[in-house]
């Protein structure tokens, strides 16, 4: 008979852990391994897109900016032929 | 397992580390495993609930916060993954008597082993199982499974103070059952079904 809390919790804490069968968590551990993996290279494909992304604009940024300067030079050079 | 421990843990998992995976795993499997058998009283219901739980973990892991506690967020999902199967199953096994299927990997093979069995043991997990569970859910997450109080109410998502006057009930529902001379435990049984109605 237990008669104080103390006592109870002790025997609580010693309570025998459920053993899970070997094959479950082994399956359990390889599905959970897979998505893990899954999950890392989709993270790191994004990563890849956005930096290719982001060249693409800074080079399209660049490509705009060589245009409009050329035109405000062929611009200039018209008006003062002027 | 250590604050500092844990918080490179989460970090390394939302990065995509399956060696952190697989420590998290070692460190809670056993307990997950443990708590949901308790708690369905059926293994493969809880195998079920403990791979749908890792499955939680490892599908939101990038969201994860830097500083979640692995033990109450795992708890926590696997608390709510049980609550969903019993609305969905709509229904809630009572009795002890078919306890001892839980443990077929745990179980002592020899006769010898089978004798030497902690009787009191016995008598404990049947107590548990009696329980309602409300009452069964903090005993196990407190008394078995060692978590804070504090995180075991964030996790049942009820107050410290409910939580502390649940698990007063529960342990003065287990002592008594674990007093009585009545081997069916009707007497206690009558007034833990009375006292869920109140």
């Amino acid at each position: 008979m237990i008669q104080d809390d103390e006592r109870l919790l002790q025997a609580l804490a010693g309570l025998r852990p459920i053993t899970p069968d070997i094959e479950w968590e082994t399956r359990v551990r390889a599905r959970c391994h897979t998505a893990v993996s899954l999950r890392a290279s989709r993270r790191a494909r994004a990563l890849r897109n956005s930096f290719r992304a982001k060249l693409v604009d800074l080079a399209a940024a660049t490509a705009l900016c060589v245009y409009l300067a050329a035109v405000i030079i062929e611009a200039a050079r018209l008006g003062g032929s002027f | 397992m250590e604050r500092e421990r844990e918080v490179a843990l989460v970090v390394r998992l939302r990065s995509g580390d399956v060696t952190a995976f697989d420590y998290i795993y070692d460190a809670f499997n056993h307990r997950l495993l443990s708590f949901l058998t308790r708690m369905a009283k059926n293994r493969s219901v809880a195998e079920d609930l403990v791979e749908e739980t890792w499955l939680r973990l490892v599908s939101g892991g990038q969201d994860l916060r830097a500083d979640t506690r692995l033990g109450p967020w795992l708890f926590t999902v696997a608390r709510n993954l049980y609550i969903s199967h019993c609305r969905s199953r709509a229904r809630e096994h009572s009795g002890a008597a078919d306890l001892l299927l839980l443990w077929p990997g745990a179980l002592p093979q020899s006769p010898f082993d089978l004798a030497s069995m902690n009787e009191f043991e016995e008598r404990l997990e049947a107590a548990i199982a009696s329980l309602p569970p409300m009452y069964r859910e903090v005993l196990l997450l407190v008394g078995v499974e060692q978590l804070r109080p504090v995180d075991a109410a964030r996790v049942c998502g009820i107050s410290p103070e409910s939580l502390r006057q649940r698990l007063s009930r529960a342990r003065g529902l287990i002592s008594r059952f674990l007093a009585s001379d009545d081997p069916s435990m009707e007497a206690v049984s009558k007034e833990v079904s009375h006292d869920t109605r109140r």
